[in-house]
């Protein structure tokens, strides 16, 4: 029978504030916090820096190669400016991402906001990439289809088109839409007075 | 601030707030390999919430706040030991408790354990002698929110002690 009364649950509680009870392994900590911070060293800026180079540089050499050709092929010239904007847009919205992270947060509920503005942060990005891509997948399939290239180079580039496209889609619904449930549920715990 | 006087700051907090964080590690993960995880991510972040600290509270309202709002969000990863298959090296765990075993103590973290993330967090921030306004603050949800879930709370698991 463990019947108690609320002022008990507190006394045994308490019990468990004497310090030297506990004993912190500091190296293992050390080195743990060390691997994992190095691990994790911010996969949103690297997802950032790798579209806005990919799409900088990308769009800059199909710009300067169209210009030193002179090839008047006006499809790969629209795709090299589309590029170049998504990347200057991709850096607009990190800087306006990191601005936002460097807000003080000053309750859990405020941390919950700034982390469900991060995670629709990163499904925008997400689903702007998915559209972006079907765009230079029609652009270079255009390309490609009125270029010389053998059939199984085309099925090749549409294979690896399709798998790129299949694997966007799946870690935007698996990971970013699955978060941002996780992260609303926890919200609607925390400001609901009768949910028990 | 420089690197080296965070770092004492960081082990001054953790030195003489240990069994503030073992609290809340124990109520929120339930195995060895967990609570080692998650007592890291805890760690990692008021590491990080060093150069934030204003003195404007406590130092215990302030860990109080990293660290639940560390293990609410931890419980949402699915990453967790109980969960996946993955070699992990359990050689050296990171914090361990020398208490003598409590079958009362032992009953309260089943039921805290039972609760949502929140009330779980409402529940140790009361078992710690904190005020409606300084969870109110912690929460960021108004004083009578935390009134009415405080007061569920104390009736649920009264009524929970009776009937075990």
């Amino acid at each position: 029978m463990i019947a108690m009364e609320f002022k008990e649950m507190k006394k045994i509680w308490d019990t468990q504030n004497d310090e030297a009870l506990y004993v912190i392994n500091e190296d293992a900590l050390h080195r743990r916090i060390k691997a994992k911070k190095m691990g994790t060293k911010r996969t949103t800026t690297f997802a950032e820096i790798i579209l806005i180079a990919s799409n900088l540089i990308g769009g800059g050499v199909v710009i300067i190669s169209h210009l030193l050709k002179n090839s008047g092929n006006v499809a790969s010239l629209t795709m090299g400016v589309l590029m170049m904007m998504v990347g200057v847009y991709i850096l607009f919205i990190r800087s306006q991402r990191i601005r936002r992270d460097q807000q003080t947060d000053v309750s859990i509920l405020g941390d919950l906001e700034n982390a469900i503005e991060n995670i629709n942060y990163r499904i925008k990005l997400s689903q702007s990439m998915i559209w972006f891509c079907l765009i230079v997948i029609g652009f270079s399939m255009y390309t490609v289809l009125n270029s010389e290239r053998s059939v199984f180079n085309i099925i090749l580039i549409s294979a690896f088109f399709i798998v790129g496209f299949i694997m966007s889609r799946w870690e935007h619904k698996h990971f970013n839409l699955g978060k941002r449930k996780q992260l609303l549920d926890l919200k609607e715990k925390l400001i609901n007075e009768f949910e028990m | 601030m420089t690197e080296s006087e965070i770092n004492h700051i960081f082990q001054t907090w953790l030195k003489q707030h240990k069994a503030l964080l073992f609290k809340i590690v124990r109520s929120y993960a339930f195995n060895e390999e967990d609570r080692d995880d998650l007592f890291q991510e805890i760690a990692i972040q008021v590491w990080r919430s060093v150069t934030s600290f204003k003195q404007q509270s406590a130092v215990t309202t302030w860990l109080y706040r990293v660290a639940l709002n560390t293990a609410i969000k931890w419980t949402t990863k699915e990453r967790k030991h109980q969960d996946r298959h993955e070699s992990i090296d359990i050689s050296q765990h990171i914090i361990e408790s020398h208490q003598p075993p409590d079958d009362r103590l032992a009953w309260l973290y089943e039921e805290i354990a039972k609760l949502n993330e929140v009330d779980r967090s409402l529940t140790l921030l009361l078992l710690d002698g904190f005020s409606y306004k300084e969870m109110s603050k912690i929460l960021g949800i108004s004083e009578s929110n935390v009134g009415v879930k405080i007061n569920r709370i104390k009736k649920h698991l009264t009524t929970k002690s009776e009937k075990s």
